[in-house]
């Protein structure tokens, strides 16, 4: 899946340059609403500065002659009870909600912001105390703290603001620590020390960067936050004291006289829900725009798979192997609109109890395939073609038809052992779940059944050990335990998706052997997924070579290992260190492509040393050589593919 | 093999210790036991691989030497200097070691620039600065094949291979003694990883950098190394030149890890796969404990009664080197 993520992040790479900062405002105006707020908040914010000049009276200045108007021509939004020009109010309002806000976000961020950084970066005692501290002042309502220590201070909006930014900053203080520490654990941060940078550069160089984007955010719905509490403080009498204007003293003062003139709440209240919401926007915008490589908000819901005339299926159902899939073709949505093909026109067999692996480097299609043979490919992926297993069409079967095949005769395992298991449930529960759902095993005897698949993939102690959680595991305990879990369908094709790349060497070994004695006693195929070729020659009869979404070799695995036939298959194998210490490795030049870069003609022209102009202008087929033999290479037979390596 | 030179490195009884706390008052914590007791010397432009499973110390004994990690007792001496008890930002020992880890993703800031990352420590050693800095960081790309325009791009947009080059560049950057390569291809693509081991012998070839070089794939360390020194719980249980390590392994740990590693000859991997089925399927024990005996004795096929209590002593091996094992025919 990590290629595939790869291949639907990068577009936004391969296009022509942009600085971050270009980058970030397009990602950031995408969001529509978070713009408008952004520009609301700018109006807004020139209120304190240019308000005093555009305010037409005094907004303390009483005239009792003239109460309660309406809006008019003088007074734009009336006046109030006391005569008081409402426009003159609510600009002065602003402006001390602005200022004060700015206030109370500022002390949070000085006080919070680098304290959590240093304390997050060096650890140990003050790390601790401080901590300690925060989560004191975390476990009380931060509103009532603020109370609490204007009743010492005394009310007033200073006051007030220095309460609230005390008891914001552990926000801050929590969200720089937590950063600082991961970074403590970062390598970059190892290279940098090790390159000799002192404590203060790595935490101003190497930290604060990257947490630049959380901490804008956390600014922004701070600000939000600062805001409506400062209204709230006013309003009950602890924040502006009258006859300054505030909102809230502007809202507690309405409500007198809501009856009567109900149009006295609407400016301060309209302008408190906006301004809130503005910035509740503006710290979703940033946050999206910031989160980069992120897939947008959508549909996460898995596409159906388009399948073939059912009728072919079923017409060659007669003679069919296990598993065959035809002419496989697999497409995403690319991120910036259009199709992407990721993978085209694989096809191959895989024989009952036999060992089919599909070998190639990553970017190259091999487990998007084997995610789209399952109907797993991620929103978004589209597969065409077929895939018939036991004779049945898969493509285009139903979620509960395919749910059924899936852990019952087809069953899985990934590279990542724990992250494929539950942690919160206990490993015999997680197995048992499987066997009740496709032996029809009840409680009791899936539970035992357990047990015995855990024995039978050579978990010391499995009746013990069943009970225990997947974190008490070890990677290859993990994996042994996925292993038990697919076979509990009892399968006849076991799909591997590296199984034994997270692990080491010892372990992995252990893995294999595991495999193929699970595979001589049960008689079910395999399908390995690998990058390793090494792998390949442990486990597998039959290997086929992918590269840029397409097979480009395929044959018997001894064979095809011994005596490559298409430049990329000898260029990879000559590239692997062979006993012969100091010499020079093959290199393959360049880079696989990237499914929207794939050259025309031969996939892999740009980087073969046989290539000619007919490479680079025709399309490819994978050719039959006889002995069980297949090949994309033109050139074959001309030339002599190790040559070109040396 | 002899030399009248000091050795460039000179490791004696290193240990390492880390203290896992577990819980409020500290009541389920451990100690795990890293790095028990390591010695080794290094010569000026040798290349030593170190190989063991994750748990065996060898990330431990790189870091420790990058005094990246607390130690606990022994001594560490490059070209006779006392690295052991350097304090502080130790910049002049920074200038003679340094390092390239493993994942090119995690080992470069994607915040910053590839000039700031390359050229970071000049700034930090030499103060320089601007078109000065941005010279030499653009020699420094053309010494490891990447182009000058690179340098003010973000490492996002670069493959693991080109990363893991900008890795080699900032280490080159000091021109240090000794590299630490601590996995240095392991994240790479087959085709990515040779360009990758090409460019570091063609460096040490002109520059006779030396180079500890950690992995765990015994054909690349076993390509790479003069040689190579098998980790074992902490301790390094065979040394030896590369060749005769990997062709005659001394020590079961060793003909274990070897009967592990695939390779792509199919008749030299059935061969290894046969020797697998006759080893015990087990997994390395916990690093928290320190068992009585040799430590691999619980794993070990051919295991005595003597492997259980005595620690066995290093004997030489004919061939070179030595290793620590009981079932070694007497020295002699």
């Amino acid at each position: 899946m990590s290629e595939l993520a790869a291949s639907a992040a990068s577009p936004e790479m391969g296009a022509a340059p942009l600085s971050g900062g270009a980058r970030l405002a397009r990602a950031f105006l995408r969001h529509r609403l978070a713009a408008w707020a952004a520009l609301y908040l700018l109006v807004l914010a020139a209120v304190p500065l240019i308000g005093p000049h555009i305010a037409p009276h005094d907004p303390v200045q009483t005239d009792l002659a003239r109460t309660f108007e309406g809006p008019g021509s003088e007074h734009w939004l009336g006046t109030d009870h006391l005569g008081r020009s409402m426009s003159s109010r609510i600009i002065a309002a602003t402006a001390v909600a602005l200022k004060a806000a700015a206030l109370g976000v500022g002390i949070a961020l000085v006080l919070g912001a680098p304290l959590g950084l240093v304390c997050g970066y060096l650890g140990g005692w003050w790390d601790r105390v401080a901590m300690r501290v925060v989560e004191a002042v975390i476990a009380l309502p931060a509103l009532l703290v603020a109370i609490a220590i204007l009743a010492i201070l005394g009310p007033s909006l200073t006051n007030a603001m220095i309460a609230l930014g005390i008891v914001n900053a552990t926000a801050f203080f929590r969200l720089m620590r937590g950063t600082a520490l991961e970074a403590r654990e970062a390598v970059y941060v190892d290279a940098a020390r090790v390159g000799g940078a002192s404590t203060p550069r790595i935490l101003a160089r190497h930290v604060l960067p990257n947490v630049a984007g959380p901490l804008t955010v956390q600014t922004t719905l701070t600000f939000a936050y600062v805001l409506l509490a400062e209204a709230g403080l006013s309003y009950i009498g602890l924040g502006v004291q009258p006859p300054q204007a505030s909102w809230g003293v502007m809202l507690a003062t309405a409500q007198n006289y809501l009856h009567q003139h109900p149009f006295m709440v609407a400016p301060p209240g309209l302008l408190i829900v906006f301004t809130v919401l503005a910035f509740n926007l503006l710290g979703d915008g940033l946050r999206d725009a910031l989160a980069r490589g992120e897939a947008p908000a959508g549909s996460r819901r898995r596409h159906r798979a388009t399948s073939a005339p059912p009728d072919a299926a079923a017409a060659t159902a007669g003679a069919m192997p296990l598993l065959r899939v035809v002419d496989l073709e697999v497409r995403f949505q690319a991120p910036r609109g259009g199709e992407l093909t990721v993978v085209s026109g694989v096809g191959f067999d895989v024989e009952a109890g036999r060992t089919v692996g599909l070998v190639g480097e990553s970017g190259c299609g091999k487990s998007v395939t084997a995610m789209a043979i399952m109907g797993l490919l991620d929103a978004g992926g589209q597969a065409t073609g077929s895939v018939a297993f036991g004779g049945q069409e898969l493509l285009g079967l139903p979620e509960p038809a395919l749910n059924r095949i899936r852990g019952g005769d087809v069953g899985m395992i990934f590279q990542e052992p724990s992250a494929s298991l539950n942690p919160a449930f206990t490993v015999k529960h997680q197995i048992g779940e499987a066997l009740r759902l496709h032996a029809g095993l009840n409680r009791r005897q899936a539970g035992s059944r357990a047990v015995e698949l855990l024995a039978q993939v050579g978990i010391p102690d499995a009746s013990r050990r069943a009970d225990d959680y997947p974190h008490h595991f070890s990677g290859g305990m993990a994996q042994r335990a996925m292993i038990a879990m697919a076979l509990a369908g009892d399968p006849k094709l076991l799909i591997a998706d590296e199984p034994s790349t997270a692990l080491d060497v010892t372990i992995q070994a252990q893995v294999l052997d595991l495999l193929s004695a699970l595979q001589e006693e049960r008689g079910m195929a395999i399908l390995l997924i690998t990058h390793d070729l090494g792998v390949i020659a442990d486990l597998c009869d039959e290997a086929l070579v992918m590269y840029a979404g397409q097979i480009i070799e395929r044959g018997p695995a001894a064979a095809l290992l011994t005596a490559p036939a298409h430049p990329y298959t000898a260029g990879l194998l000559a590239s692997m260190p062979q006993n012969q210490r100091g010499a020079s490795l093959a290199q393959i030049p360049g880079r696989v492509p990237p499914a929207w870069g794939w050259p025309a003609g031969c996939r892999f022209h740009p980087r073969c040393p046989h290539a000619t102009e007919a490479c680079a202008k025709e399309d490819t087929t994978l050719r039959h050589l006889g002995a069980g033999r297949w090949n994309r290479c033109r050139r074959i037979g001309e030339i002599d593919v190790a040559e070109g390596w040396r | 093999m002899t030399t009248d030179a000091p050795p460039l490195l000179e490791v004696d009884d290193l240990h390492v210790r880390f203290r896992v706390r577990r819980g409020v008052f500290g009541g389920g914590s451990y100690t795990v036991y890293a790095l028990r007791g390591v010695s080794l010397t290094m010569r000026a432009g040798e290349t030593l691989g170190v190989v063991g499973e994750s748990g065996s110390g060898k990330s431990t004994l790189g870091r420790a030497l990058l005094r990246l990690t607390d130690l606990h007792r022994g001594t560490i001496r490059l070209e006779g200097q006392a690295v052991h008890a350097l304090k502080g930002r130790m910049l002049d020992f920074r200038r003679d070691l340094q390092a390239v880890f493993q994942d090119p993703y995690a080992s470069l800031n994607p915040a910053m620039v590839v000039a700031d990352i390359v050229g970071e420590p000049l700034t930090v050693h030499f103060g320089l600065r601007g078109r000065e800095r941005d010279a030499k960081t653009a020699a420094l790309l053309d010494r490891v094949g990447l182009a000058a325009d690179h340098l003010e791009r973000y490492p996002a947009e670069f493959s693991g291979g080109q990363r893991q080059r900008i890795a080699v560049a900032r280490a080159l950057a000091l021109e240090p003694r000794l590299i630490v390569c601590d996995e240095p291809v392991s994240a790479l693509d087959v085709s990515t990883q040779s360009q990758v081991i090409n460019l570091l012998q063609a460096l040490q070839a002109s520059f006779g950098i030396a180079y500890l070089f950690i992995a765990h794939d015994l054909a690349v360390v076993r390509h790479i190394s003069h040689r190579i020194a098998v980790m074992y719980l902490g301790s390094i249980v065979e040394m030896g030149p590369a060749q005769r390590v990997c062709d005659q392994p001394a020590h079961p740990y060793t003909e274990m890890l070897l009967a592990a590693a695939p390779v792509t000859d199919p008749v030299e991997q059935r061969r290894r796969k046969a020797l697998r089925r006759k080893l015990p399927a087990s997994e390395l024990p916990s690093p928290a404990e320190v068992l009585p005996g040799c430590p691999f004795h619980t794993r070990c096929a051919y295991a005595t009664d003597i492997c259980k209590q005595q620690l066995p002593s290093p004997s030489p091996v004919a061939g070179g080197g030595w290793a620590a094992c009981h079932l070694l025919p007497a020295a002699g």
